[in-house]
């Protein structure tokens, strides 16, 4: 059983090259073969070099995948050509889960580009994987990698500062309203208080 | 009170260590060995209380108080504080000017809380040399906040700055946050924030300033809470006041756009909203007026300057900015210091070496000096000024006019310290431009009925010259001709310029009852003649007003310039400055 | 110092008065010849929908007045409170019942005004009322141009007690806010409400007329149906002996004592009446021989142990606490009032008995002239003083104790001499305020008698 160190994994994450991050060429027709390097990784991690058919849940459809989603599949197929991944059967089936699940809902917020160079974002697709391999990453608990994919996570980041960012414009309103002449000119008051 | 042999003990290791301190930024780094005080009462002399370190930008000096390092248990972390405070000299704030337009910039993030932000400074430096230290020195930055970390110096905003170290340096939730009371996913989503800036703007770090203020406000905006946020981490507070002490820092007058637009929203970059400008419905949090003042409206306001000012250096002398403020932005309509050594002796005179700093003008810095006096270019250490010398020990020159700078104070006119005042300007110009000719200037402020102000007759001194045209009187209703009496009602040694001015309302006070036999017209007449016929009245008018009065006025003389918009003051000053004073 | 804070005349008639169109009335009353000079302007502001949520306000609360019962809550509370936590900042994450909730306090709203304003309410209607407070640092209070405007039906439902009603329409001037301080603001005005009847704010100091005698004249010549104001101003409105016939006087702000009220009562031939309210809600009851009468029915009203968040039961003494208020700007949800009563219901209505509301405080200078807190509380509120108290001795001697980090010694003096006509020693001493700072409240005492 290797151990899963996730900073070494985030540096080769981070080493992916210019090629992954081509558009689809179910988009763009000089594109990246994406089917091809799907089934690439597939046969990589199962071992089974024969492997024809793809594992792909049928409701999902390629047509709707976007070229960002697109891109971060890429790019996750390069963090998945890591020797630590190569001949794990065991984890194939939960392949389906990272790309189509875990890491659909998340490429709503992020742009390819940060997977590879924003240092947060890179651990946050290892961390996915991790989580989506059921693998704990090298020297964590449970809990602590539970609350450490939390902190960095995306999905809630965004429902958060969107709250935030709201309370707070609405402070700043309130406040600019407040400072308006026409508020502080006031109606008639008609006795003392 | 500790042992005392504990930190003498203390002492003795920390300054051994110095020289691997500096070794961590630069081994050719040139820093005088840090002020190691033993008490708690020397640390007070040399203006540290509240924290066991600090920096000073004026001296290039750090302090240390080593009872208090003893006290709080941080005595082997000798590496990791000493080049946390170089850090501050050689990367963030580094310098007095860089000091200065980084809490310009913060303070654009902080409208209506501007006060907070020398502490959001030096929270915003210390997470970029604390992220170096940590990071590519692999020092022990995180263990000296676990030392120092106790659950009660924390509240939302000390949890917000331990949860950003958490996530630069991927540590586990809680091992710096260790008060978990306060743990928000708020906090957790700004962190992330924060700590992305940090890693952005490591390099162009004074870019990140604004960023950085925007996402604190909300943890600043409410006093109280300020207040208690600022108490409980006084200790940490180590470059607040780096300035202090700092004389005028060239530069700072204009506006710095680049600044304001650096006021951005990382939360609204993040949901994707993008940051309009002037859609102000869209803006979740403003940004503090620019509000330009003066020539093209590029300058900061003279309050907004002070108040800046006053945070580089809490010591400031209120009096020296503004005149400071007037100079600088004077400067550039001066006429030019004459280029050769004339019988017309000024100011130009070499006189010798200064040491150069970083807040001056560059265009003092003398290249030639600084590279005889050191192959090393260290700014503020090895770089050299020339000094100039005063003309008061020459015999001035015959031949300049002296000039009497009369101007009106009264009611009508605004306070130079709070707004933008061009007649302050025009007088700077031409009192400048006159002493740099080799004259001799005599400034007046008059709002009268009331009250005037004036220099002791016609002098040389710039700082006396400034101080007096930069007050306030704001009594009266116009410049009160009375004032003439004194220097012209009999002939002066030498001949001088008369430039008052002021508005229509002068035609009452030259109307207006004396009490004496003499009218004010009559007073006008004598000291124009006496002063030798040079005289000009600066009406802010409408040409056509008061016609017969005006044919009166020229009639003994006077020229009378009409200027309609203040901006008009400014080309009278420079065209009077260049006509008169000017060099061939 | 904050110079947004202060009023300033921002609109045009128009937007005063929007479903007004005829303002000849407005105009005589702020051009006549013996008018004072008037140094504001104000409006209702009132337009149709804001018309109508006042009268809807008159409707269900006060054309049948129905309070509570002893053991029950009022009907209405319940969907008020769901209502205050889905929408507004500061009561989130509450629950829906009232026991869930713990009491606030005047340093609450004045930290946050901004985190009580509903998220419902609409900031277009905003206005900002800036008090001194006479007994605190000053507060922003948040509101709209309905809930100042449901003023009117309260107090008429308060005058229906003494069987006396309003008249409208644009020939009569309804009511005039007499007082007498060294500056307050001054403005003619009218009311929507009231169909184009006048209203009157205006302040007797003599610098604020053209000639001495104006100000008689001028009460003289409208002749105000409903005299508002405070027991220092009526006095000095009695002092000029003017010939006037109110159907009611409303006194606030200050406690009326017995001798001031008959005094007044005899003077000017109609009922004095002692209201007891206060900014962040308006009225609340008014004196009676039982004790002070409950006005509102939309204002919930309990008591509360001073120092503990314990609710007392009825008749028991303690802090008043409200909640309510029909304000979307400043809803309250157990707010401390800092007044101490005791509370009884009898025949439906609720009394507070044993109010005991703020105490004004005269000070004097030495030849004796009257000086109204309320003038040292304004010229105060310009100062950053976190908080102040002023004493005056037997030798008329003022102590000034100001808590302040700032240097303002000198300005103080200044000011305090000039409202005591540079007739009067001063003792002024700040006091920074420490790091466990227990600052505290501003106020005023004299071992001087006043009547």
């Amino acid at each position: 059983m290797p151990k899963y160190d996730l900073f070494e994994l985030v540096t080769h994450l981070k080493k992916c090259p210019e090629i992954f991050l081509k558009p689809s060429n179910l988009l763009s027709r000089d594109g990246l073969d994406s089917i091809a390097l799907i089934s690439d990784t597939y046969r990589m991690v199962s071992a089974i070099f024969l492997k024809k058919e793809l594992n792909v849940p049928a409701k999902i459809n390629f047509n709707s995948i976007d070229d960002n989603y697109w891109k971060a599949i890429h790019i996750s197929c390069w963090l998945l050509y890591h020797h630590s991944f190569r001949n794990k059967p065991a984890l194939e089936n939960k392949l389906r889960l990272f790309w189509f699940e875990g890491l659909y809902h998340v490429t709503q917020y992020v742009k390819y580009k940060e997977w590879i160079t924003d240092e947060e974002r890179a651990e946050e697709m290892v961390r996915l994987l991790l989580l989506c391999f059921e693998i704990l990453p090298n020297g964590e608990s449970i809990a602590e990698a539970a609350d450490k994919l939390s902190s960095i996570s995306s999905v809630d980041r965004q429902k958060v500062l969107r709250q935030s960012y709201e309370a707070h414009e609405r402070i700043m309103n309130i406040k600019r309203e407040m400072a308006e002449k026409k508020a502080r000119e006031a109606a008639n008051t008609y006795g003392r208080e | 009170m500790y042992n005392q042999s504990e930190i003498e003990k203390t002492a003795a290791v920390w300054k051994s260590h110095w020289q691997q301190a500096k070794l961590e930024w630069n081994p050719l780094l040139r820093l005088q060995e840090p002020i190691w005080c033993l008490s708690n009462q020397e640390a007070q002399k040399e203006g540290l209380t509240g924290s066991f370190a600090m920096i000073r930008l004026t001296d290039h000096r750090i302090v240390i108080n080593l009872e208090e390092i003893v006290a709080l248990g941080i005595s082997t972390y000798f590496i990791e504080v000493l080049a946390h405070e170089i850090g501050h000299h050689i990367l963030a704030p580094a310098n007095l000017y860089d000091n200065a337009i980084l809490l310009n910039r913060i303070r654009y993030a902080l409208p209506g809380i501007e006060d907070r932000a020398p502490m959001v400074s030096n929270l915003y430096t210390d997470f970029l040399i604390n992220d170096k230290l940590q990071r590519i020195n692999k020092l022990r930055i995180s263990e000296v906040y676990k030392a120092i970390n106790s659950e009660d110096n924390f509240s939302e905003l000390w949890t917000l700055m331990m949860r950003t170290y958490e996530y630069l340096w991927r540590l586990n939730r809680g091992e710096l946050a260790v008060n978990w009371s306060f743990h928000s996913k708020k906090i957790d989503a700004d962190a992330s924030l924060l700590a992305s800036l940090i890693r952005s703007y490591s390099k162009n770090w004074i870019q990140g300033g604004g960023r950085f203020a925007v996402l604190l406000y909300p943890y600043l905006m409410d006093d109280k809470t300020f207040n208690d946020a600022r108490k409980k981490i006084l200790i940490l507070l180590d470059a607040e006041d780096a300035g202090s002490g700092a004389i005028e820092i060239s530069g700072m007058t204009k506006l710095d756009l680049e600044g304001y637009d650096g006021v951005i929203d990382m939360r609204k970059e993040a949901i994707g909203l993008k940051n309009d400008k002037g859609n102000k419905d869209n803006l979740g949090i403003e940004k503090s007026k620019v509000g330009g003042s003066g020539p093209r409206n590029s300058y900061m306001g003279p309050g907004n300057y002070i108040d800046l000012m006053k945070q580089v250096n809490p010591n400031a002398d209120e009096q020296r900015l503004i005149n400071a403020y007037y100079k600088e932005i004077a400067l550039s309509h001066l006429i030019d210091f004459p280029v050769e050594i004339s019988e017309n002796v000024s100011l130009d005179l070499p006189e010798g070496l200064e040491t150069w700093d970083i807040g001056d003008p560059i265009e003092e810095l003398d290249w030639l000096q600084s590279s005889i006096a050191s192959p090393v270019f260290l700014p503020g250490i090895t770089t050299q000024k020339r000094t100039y010398g005063s003309d008061s020990d020459h015999n001035i020159s015959e031949h300049p006019l002296n000039v009497y700078i009369g101007i009106d104070c009264s009611g009508s006119m605004m306070n130079p310290k709070l707004n933008f005042s061009w007649p302050v300007l025009a007088a700077t110009i031409i009192g400048l431009s006159a002493l740099r000719a080799g004259a001799s200037v005599m400034g007046c402020l008059s709002g009268e009925p009331g009250t005037y102000l004036e220099t002791e007759g016609f002098i040389t001194d710039e700082t006396d010259l400034l101080t007096t045209i930069t007050s306030y009187l704001g009594t009266g209703y116009a410049y009160g001709m009375e004032r003439l009496r004194k220097p012209f009602e009999t002939e002066p040694n030498k001949k001088s310029h008369i430039v008052i001015v002021t508005d229509n309302d002068i035609f009452s006070m030259l109307d207006s009852d004396t009490e004496t036999n003499q009218t004010h017209w009559e007073l006008a007449e004598i000291a124009l003649k006496n002063a030798g016929g040079h005289g000009t009245m600066v009406l802010h008018s409408q040409p056509d007003y008061q016609k017969d009065m005006v044919i009166r006025l020229k009639k003994m003389g006077w020229n009378v310039y009409y200027v309609t918009n203040e901006t008009e003051l400014l080309k009278f000053a420079s065209d009077f400055s260049q006509q008169n004073y000017a060099y061939a | 110092m904050d110079e947004s804070s202060n009023p300033q005349i921002a609109l045009n008639d128009e937007e005063r008065f929007p479903l007004l169109d005829d303002l000849s009335f407005l105009n005589k009353l702020r051009q006549d010849e013996f008018a004072p000079k008037f140094n504001f302007k104000s409006g209702d502001r009132l337009n149709a929908a804001n018309l109508l949520k006042v009268k809807a306000h008159k409707k269900s609360y006060y054309d049948q007045k129905i309070f509570w019962t002893e053991g029950s809550s009022p009907i209405w509370l319940s969907d008020y409170l769901q209502w205050c936590v889905k929408t507004v900042p500061f009561y989130q994450n509450k629950n829906n019942t009232l026991e869930s909730f713990s009491t606030i306090a005047r340093e609450d709203i004045r930290k946050h005004p901004h985190l009580f304003v509903s998220n419902e309410a609409n900031l277009a209607e905003l206005l900002v009322y800036y008090t001194s407070g006479s007994t605190g640092p000053k507060l922003d209070v948040l509101f709209d141009t309905a809930t100042q405007a449901k003023w009117l039906p309260q107090i008429e439902s308060v005058l229906e007690d003494f069987r006396i009603s309003i008249k409208k329409g644009k020939k009569t001037t309804a009511i005039a806010l007499i007082c007498a301080q060294e500056k307050t603001l001054t403005y003619a005005s009218l009311s929507t409400y009231l169909e184009g009847a006048g209203i009157l704010k205006i302040n007797l100091n003599p610098a604020d007329w053209n000639q001495p005698e104006d100000a008689k004249k001028y009460l003289e010549k409208y002749n105000p149906q409903i005299l508002t104001g405070d027991p220092i101003a009526f006095t000095a409105l009695m002092d000029l002996e003017p010939k006037l016939s109110p159907s009611a006087m409303i006194s606030s702000a200050m406690k009326l004592t017995k001798v001031t009220k008959n005094k007044l009562e005899s003077y000017f031939r109609c009922p004095v009446i002692d209201l007891y309210s206060m900014t962040e809600c308006r009225n609340i009851a008014y004196a009676t021989e039982k004790g002070h009468k409950v006005i509102r029915p939309d204002l919930y009203l309990e008591v509360f142990d001073e120092h503990k968040d314990i609710p007392l039961p009825y008749g028991e003494r303690g802090e008043l606490v409200v909640t309510g208020g029909s304000n979307p700007f400043l809803p309250l949800i157990r707010y401390r009032t800092g007044d101490f009563c005791s509370l009884i219901i009898e025949n439906g209505a609720p009394y507070l008995i044993d109010l005991e509301a703020r105490n004004p405080v005269v000070f004097f200078t030495k030849s004796a002239l009257k000086i109204n807190n309320i003038d040292i509380s304004n010229s105060m509120s310009q100062f950053p003083l976190a908080g102040f108290k002023m004493h005056q001795r037997k030798d008329k001697l003022i102590q000034f104790v100001g808590y302040s980090n700032e240097i303002i010694a000198e300005e103080i003096i200044a000011v305090l001499n000039g409202i005591f006509k540079n007739d009067i020693t001063l003792d002024v001493n700040i006091q920074k305020i420490s790091q466990n700072n227990t600052v505290e409240k501003t106020q005023y005492s004299s071992e001087l008698i006043s009547n």
